[in-house]
């Protein structure tokens, strides 16, 4: 029974690892370390799974445990500016929403990249597919980091409408 | 509020670009405006939806679950391929980061959610996740790991790098593609369909089920629309392919084609593609390993005879039982040992006969209560050394007794493989013995197997030492555990039951195999045990 339990709290991890690896991956502003950090959340939630109330709400519980993950990590390898301090990172974990991950944005993704020019198309590739950061794209592409992160807020901006539109267009 | 501005100061964070003095503007503004939080999270949701939806594809691409693609119509242009040197932190490769998320997917549903561990490494918790199981060895001729040990038929591999000094080793991804190493070659497991060749002749054969399998070399990715192809990678880099039957597509920083059987070409590491004759005969094939695996196995089964004909001359044996000498009709095992006592053959009241270590040797296969072997060897011995030869075939969630006195009462022994669920997914071995108060006494070596060595012939051995007052447990020649008793360990050996045991309350079944088992009346040396292992190992 016991056992029974520990397997549906590892279920309930590889089903909603895609919303606490979101937050790591916020609070953190860094795609290598957040990998880390869910490893190690997630030997943490393998750890205390016992304690966990199947009743309850597990991205909350999840989350609780990923943000102090979070700030161990930061202690441990970041310096001030390149990271929150903790009570911002407490605060912003306490605000992030807890509702599962919407899946149904990753399918509206893929046709709102296709809108975006080539160029603006490539950053993003080279940014969230390839993991580059927007210092070495500029590299790559002959830019100014400045000009690639202004470039990348510019997508960001536009797939946010995109996927909203296409997502009311098709509940209307 | 100006949103722009938080909008863009979110963003620097997100892009993991900030200046301090923006640091300190943003925190200032999220610590005192819940807005402003809801803000940042509404901003980051795209941004997690871009890195996750991006990311899958890409591992989809790599595991070639995108059937639809078509090989021809590449992308025009190549993205940038990954890096050998340093690519564990490298930002552009995620494969390895990924590939862990997938297995753990995979895992739950392949063996039902059992999370499965690094072997036998209980001390730190980080080494002990995160890499899983992707590919099985399924044959090997007379190959090392450089780390000195043996890859045996059976063994699970998992996310890492592989280093094979000598000979042969046939892998079978879990995608389903088969994998031929020849040493000396290193090879990077990635996931269960892409693999990274930095060295040594690798052929990898496709069926159509895993089609999209993927072998990566510095700058160049390889990708399998069902096939047979060679890589093979010289000191120097350069590396070669050699398509076999069927097409490869090849990506590099410039260029993205398809070669096709009878082709072949050199993969320089300045991105350019050289067409060479192809040389197909220069790679090992899966019918190599298969001829030199069955030559391997049966020289170690001849050597095996002849140490075991040597060690069952040992005046202080007292059971030996090699499964060989034995009337499999009538379900008799004869006891080899020179002290042997009548009535001391080991009498097979249910299991069945089965394939040993090698092809060609005897061994018996338990599985249900009944599957036991009895034997009468009249002892009584307060020190002793017991060695097996044992392949478990299922997990450790049930006790599993592997020899034990039935007469209850002081003196009475067990010993037995212990689950330890609260301490982690590896048993203990156990040596449990009732004292004169009736009060069972144990000697427990915790975390000793983990689920990893199921279906793997394993040496277990324990030593009852009166001199010392200790019990020694030994894996595989290699001591786990050795404590104190703080009991006298008088044991009662007038009966034996090994494999087995019906009458007690909770399940005890061994499963598994034994194709050898010797009592010694004297405490083995743990040189003794290693120099047994190294002679008795598949």
């Amino acid at each position: 029974m016991l056992h029974d339990h520990h397997q549906q709290v590892l279920g309930l991890f590889v089903r909603h690892q895609t919303r606490i690896k979101g937050l790591i991956v916020s609070l953190l502003g860094d795609f290598a370390a957040a990998e880390d950090v869910l490893q190690e959340t997630f030997l943490v939630v393998q750890r205390k799974a016992e304690s966990f109330d199947l009743n309850g709400n597990f991205i909350a519980w999840a989350f609780r445990i990923a943000r102090f993950q979070v700030m161990k990590a930061q202690a441990q390898h970041r310096r001030t500016a390149e990271r929150f301090a903790d009570d911002v990172v407490e605060a912003l974990a306490a605000s992030a929403p807890v509702e599962p991950f919407d899946e149904t944005k990753l399918a509206e993704l893929p046709g709102c990249l296709e809108k975006l020019a080539p160029q603006a198309r490539r950053i993003v590739e080279l940014f969230y597919r390839h993991e580059h950061k927007p210092r070495e794209i500029a590299g790559l592409i002959g830019w100014t980091p400045a000009a690639v992160s202004v470039a990348l807020s510019r997508a960001r901006t536009f797939l946010r409408q995109c996927i909203e539109q296409r997502l009311a267009g098709e509940q209307s | 509020m100006n949103d722009e501005r938080l909008d863009a100061l979110i963003d620097r964070h997100l892009d993991g670009e900030m200046t301090a003095s923006e640091r300190a503007e943003l925190e200032a503004r999220l610590r005192n405006s819940a807005a402003d939080r809801a803000r940042f999270w509404q901003r980051a949701e795209t941004h997690v939806v871009l890195h996750e939806s991006l990311q899958r594809e890409t591992v989809e691409i790599a595991n070639g679950s995108r059937r639809g693609e078509e090989a021809d119509a590449l992308p025009a242009t190549p993205v940038p391929p990954p890096h050998v040197g340093g690519y564990d932190r490298h930002p552009s490769f995620s494969w390895q980061r990924r590939a862990w998320q997938i297995a753990a997917a995979a895992a739950c549903i392949a063996v039902g959610m059992t999370l499965l561990w690094h072997r036998a490494k209980p001390a730190s918790p980080t080494v002990a996740v995160a890499r899983l199981e992707v590919a099985v060895v399924q044959q090997t001729a007379g190959a090392r790991w450089r780390n000195g040990e043996e890859p045996r038929a059976g063994d699970r591999l998992q996310t890492g790098a592989l280093r094979l000094e000598t000979g042969l080793v046939r892998l079978r991804f879990l995608s389903g593609a088969s994998v031929v190493l020849q040493g000396p070659a290193e090879l990077e497991i990635k996931s269960a369909s892409v693999a990274l060749v930095t060295r040594g002749r690798v052929i990898a054969t496709v069926p159509p089920v895993a089609e999209g399998f993927t072998l990566l070399t510095e700058g160049w990715r390889l990708i399998d629309r069902g096939t047979v192809f060679g890589v093979s990678v010289p000191d120097d880099g350069k590396a070669e392919l050699h398509v076999l039957s069927g097409k490869v597509d090849v990506q590099g920083a410039t260029v993205a084609r398809s070669l096709r059987a009878g082709q072949a070409a050199q993969l320089g590491l300045d991105g350019a593609l050289t067409e060479l004759p192809a040389a197909p005969e220069t790679f090992p094939t899966e019918r190599d390993v298969f001829a030199r695996a069955a030559t391997q196995q049966s020289q170690r089964l001849i050597g095996w005879r002849e140490s075991s004909r040597r060690a069952a001359t040992d005046a202080s044996l007292v059971l030996f039982y090699d499964f060989e000498n034995a009337d499999r009709d009538l379900g008799v095992i004869r006891n080899l040992a020179p002290a042997a006592t009548q009535g001391s053959d080991g009498v097979l009241v249910g299991g069945e006969w089965t394939e040993g270590r090698w092809p060609g040797k005897n061994a018996v296969q338990f599985r249900r209560v009944g599957d036991l072997i009895r034997t009468l060897p009249l002892l009584k011995l307060a020190t002793a050394s017991c060695v097996a030869w044992v392949r478990f075939d299922a997990g450790f969630d049930q006790r599993q007794t592997l020899l034990l006195s039935p007469k209850v009462g002081p003196g009475q022994v067990y010993w037995l493989v212990w689950p330890e669920p609260t301490r982690g997914p590896a048993a203990a071995l156990a040596f449990v013995k009732t004292d004169q108060a009736g009060r069972d006494r144990h000697a427990l070596a915790h975390g000793t197997l983990s689920p990893s060595v199921v279906g793997r012939w394993l040496q277990l051995a324990v030593v009852a030492d009166a001199a010392r007052g200790k019990v020694s447990h030994y894996l595989n020649g290699a001591r786990v555990s050795e404590q104190d008793f703080g009991d006298s360990l008088a044991m009662d050996l007038n009966e034996l039951v090994i494999g087995n045991w019906g009458y007690t309350r909770e399940p005890s079944s061994f499963v598994g195999r034994m194709d050898e088992l010797a009592i010694y009346r004297r405490a083995l040396a743990a040189e003794e045990l290693s120099r047994l292992y190294n002679q008795g190992k598949p």
